[in-house]
């Protein structure tokens, strides 16, 4: 066989392969970047003493906060992120005490964000992070419906250049190869930093060192399609804010079908549309034609019965007038021949 | 005007559709909250023809405590409702001699004897239940009141209040009375394991002996008898109070006495073998276990003769170390490990180091035999009463309290100070915190028996390393976070250690939250 032959028919089978798979919208399965890292929150760990907040909050640079961070009094009252802090720690009343989770940007392996966002403002980086660019955003805050965290915040106080506000993953520390400012503050090592799927392999270890303190499960390892923040807790995740509703499959993956069919609808509509406009059009101008056919043909016959009838008053008026005329010709030959039978007589008369 | 009509129409219909759902909902019972049903000790739900046929009418609601009260105003006594048996004692089925009966004249011997009994005392002007024709006054679908017992539980303390009592008689021939109860030898077993009650339900075996004995008490005015009522064995009141009761007792007395039933003091254990004179023995050293100690630790015998106390007990591995089962040896210490004095350190050691065979914790139990005579060969084989004497003798070996290693040699002060950044150095005060965790641990055998190395006590913190009063520093293992898997940084490190402790030993202060409680704020 040539070898042209040859890899053509084997573009041939490639193609035939691929034609079903990129066809079905959707599908695909993206495992999380090779060597992301992430973050494993241990919640039977967390005293609650806000210093991963007071670190978020100088290393980010981020406005003073209205009460201080060794001000544990505003525990008390269940706070969510805004456009000036990109994490809290929220102190829940379980069973066994007070249980204490922080709350920031999971940094989702397929970001729900991302996924809303029409302008990329949104990407998810290799190493881990979530990353926001504020130069092309046009502020139509698609994210912030979209996160099923509800942790992206919006700077509505800021007239001229409002940004989508959350947490960074510190991506300009971690390209320093420094650790994430709250990571490194953490007295207790409530935080751990490491490759994504080491940090698995920890929080598995110590479920399974101690059976009865934790709850046997990683959250995040499998939710909304898996995230980098990942938590381990001693009290079931839903009693420590954390949803668990949410299932296994991204954000993206659960749209991707929707969206596939964009373009189909956005190719066939006018086709379609055109179609049946077309067709109903059709449909008009024949009927229209039916019309004029229809008033064409009691015109001609109407004009057909007219000239009959004329026609037949016509031959009616001849014969009468034949008839008159034959009359007066009798009548003119009757006198006629009158008066040469008067004519007769005086000649015989005469004669 | 239309209109009007039309909205009458649909009232109407609305209303009907309430009536009808609401009724329904009443007939099922959904509108009862189950908060409403309040409980008793002494609700019987009476469903005796359930055995026999499929019941006409839902079970009937009789309260004893209630009718035994009403009967007693009346002047009346058990013998109204309980008929005696050839032997003089009371038969606890109503009103028959607990023979087999047909349904209908089981149905018959009830409404008979219930609703005489009520016409009459209503004659007399007693308060009283239910009449003919009031069937929902017994057969309730939902019940207003519901059964709510606490077990009675035989315990060592009611246990002793029985077998030391001179009202029960003793033995022929004896100076015990375990007779009256325990009627054939070698099954002094809880009833439950007996032969005799082997095909009856539990509490028809326990109520035919206590009750009627206790009634026989009452009846021949004894100094003291136990309670006939339902709640005094199994209301939860009653029972609090009689526990109340009984450990002030027991404060009294110091310890309960021994049961008299020849139960060995010490016992050795051993791996099981062949033949009177095995040349080679396999399996662990053996264990010589400290029956009495362990008598006075647990509730009752059962907690570890789970299937009695004359039944084999199970010699598996697992029965002896099964770290989830309470009855088990291994279980049963870890338990005792989760008290604060015991859990600062206990709680952080990971489960599988107390089973690990690296661990040196196998050697604190099978150490008998190992070393000198006489050897494992020769205790295997060895008769009872020399297994005892060698079982005896280890027992004495141990060590009556907690070793101590010389207060002298216990740093007074540590300073912490080689990662200070935001924070002055800690001054920890080290000998005090060790103190208070012996004093803590000073009168408990399990603590003395394990930590048998004085510096056993020092691991609890300087753990993964030798036990040494001159442990290695914390820094030469824990450095920079996440360089290690499994192994925090140094920060992590002390921090975890101190308020892990503090948590588990249920330390109020300083919190943990506290930072300037251990050290001082830098004023920079």
């Amino acid at each position: 066989m040539l070898r042209r032959t040859f890899l053509g028919l084997l573009g041939a089978a490639g193609a035939s392969v691929a034609l079903p798979m990129s066809a079905k919208a959707g599908g695909k399965k993206f495992g999380p970047h090779p060597d992301t890292q992430g973050v494993l929150f241990d919640a039977t760990r967390c005293i609650g003493c806000r210093q991963c907040e007071a670190a978020c909050n100088e290393v980010n640079e981020l406005p003073a906060p209205d009460k201080k961070f060794d001000d544990l009094s505003v525990l008390d009252t269940e706070r969510r992120t805004d456009e000036k802090t990109y994490t809290i720690v929220n102190k829940y009343q379980t069973e066994t005490g007070p249980v204490f989770r922080k709350s920031q940007c999971n940094h989702c392996l397929e970001p729900a964000c991302a996924s809303a966002c029409f302008v990329k403002a949104f990407k998810k980086e290799p190493n881990g992070a979530v990353s926001y660019d504020a130069s092309v955003c046009v502020g139509c805050r698609y994210c912030m419906v979209a996160c099923p965290f509800s942790i992206p915040a919006y700077e509505y106080g800021e007239p001229l250049t409002p940004r989508v506000m959350k947490c960074t993953m510190c991506a300009p520390r971690l390209a320093e190869g420094k650790l994430p400012g709250c990571v490194e503050r953490c007295p207790k090592e409530a935080l751990t930093f490491g490759p994504r799927d080491e940090l698995i392999k920890i929080a598995r270890a110590r479920i399974n060192a101690f059976p009865g303190k934790y709850v046997d499960h990683v959250y995040g390892e499998h939710e909304m399609g898996g995230t980098s923040w990942m938590y381990i807790s001693g009290q079931p995740f839903s009693e420590i804010g954390l949803r668990e509703d949410l299932g296994t499959a991204s954000a993206p993956e659960l749209t991707a079908g929707a969206l596939a069919s964009v373009p189909i609808v956005v190719g066939l509509w006018p086709v379609l549309l055109g179609g049946i406009y077309a067709v109903s059009k059709r449909k008009d101008k024949i009927a229209n034609d039916e019309r004029v056919m229809a008033v064409k043909d009691a015109l001609s016959k109407a004009a057909d019965q007219a000239e009959k009838k004329l026609h037949e008053e016509l031959s009616k008026a001849e014969t009468a007038s034949q008839r008159r005329i034959e009359v007066e010709v009798k009548k003119a030959v009757e006198e006629a021949l009158s008066a040469k039978d008067e004519d007769a007589e005086k000649s015989e008369e005469e004669a | 005007m239309a209109n009007g009509k039309q909205l009458l129409r649909m009232t109407v219909i609305v209303l009907a559709i309430a009536g009808v759902l609401g009724f329904r909902m009443e007939a099922m019972g959904m509108l009862e909250k189950a908060a409403d049903t309040k409980g008793r000790p002494d609700v019987i739900m009476i469903d005796t023809i359930a055995k026999i046929e499929k019941l006409e009418q839902s079970a009937a609601v009789f309260k004893h405590d209630a009718h035994t009260k009403a009967l007693k105003d009346q002047g009346m006594s058990c013998e109204s409702c309980h008929k005696k048996d050839a032997k003089g004692d009371m038969v606890l089925a109503f009103n028959r001699q607990g023979d087999e009966l047909s349904a209908d004249a089981l149905k018959d011997i009830y409404h008979d004897g219930c609703i005489s009994c009520h016409v009459e005392s209503g004659e007399k002007g007693f308060k009283t239940g239910p009449m003919v024709g009031e069937c929902r006054g017994c057969h309730q679908a939902a019940p207003e009141v519901t059964g709510d017992r606490v077990e009675a539980g035989m315990d060592n303390a009611l246990h002793f209040s029985h077998w030391d009592s001179k009202i029960i008689p003793a033995d022929a021939g004896k100076d015990t009375n375990c007779g009256a109860c325990h009627t054939k030898q070698g099954e002094e077993d809880a009833w439950r394991f007996n032969a005799e009650f082997a095909s009856k339900p539990e509490n028809e075996a326990y109520h035919a002996k206590c009750v009627s004995c206790h009634q026989g008490l009452i009846e021949k005015k004894a100094e003291r008898s136990g309670p006939v009522q339902c709640a005094g064995c199994h209301g939860k009141e009653e029972v609090a109070a009689r526990k109340v009761e009984e450990a002030k007792t027991l404060k009294a007395m110091g310890e309960l006495p021994r049961l008299p039933r020849k139960q060995p003091d010490a016992v050795l254990m051993t791996a099981k073998v062949e033949g009177p004179a095995p040349e080679k023995v396999t399996g662990m050293a053996a264990v010589a276990f400290d029956h009495k100690l362990h008598e006075a630790g647990v509730d009752n015998c059962r907690v570890c003769h789970t299937q009695g106390v004359n039944a084999p007990m199970d010699k598996s591995f697992k029965a002896m170390h099964d770290l989830t089962s309470d009855a088990s040896c291994v279980g049963c210490h870890a338990v005792e490990q989760k008290k604060p004095e015991c859990a600062g350190c206990h709680a952080q050691r990971p489960v599988a180091e107390a089973m690990s065979g690296t661990s040196a914790s196998c050697v604190a139990c099978h150490n008998v035999g190992t070393d000198g005579e006489p050897s494992l060969e020769l205790l295997a084989a060895a008769p009872k009463e020399m297994r005892t004497a060698v079982a005896a003798e280890a027992v004495a070996a141990r060590p009556e309290s907690h070793a101590m290693v010389e207060v002298a040699a216990i740093p007074e002060f540590v300073t912490i100070g080689s990662i200070a950044d935001k924070y002055q150095p800690s001054k920890m005060p080290h000998r005090k915190i060790v103190l208070k965790i012996m004093d803590g641990i000073k009168d408990s055998p399990l603590a003395a028996s394990f930590h048998a190395a004085p510096e056993a006590v020092c691991a609890g913190c300087h753990h993964n390393s030798p036990a040494t009063v001159t442990p290695p520093k914390c820094a030469s293992c824990h450095a920079k976070p996440f360089e290690a898997e499994g192994r925090p940084g140094l920060k992590a490190a002390y921090h975890g250690q101190c308020m892990t402790c503090h948590t588990e030993m249920k330390l109020e202060k300083p919190a943990a939250t506290d930072c300037a409680a251990c050290h001082e704020k830098k004023a920079n």
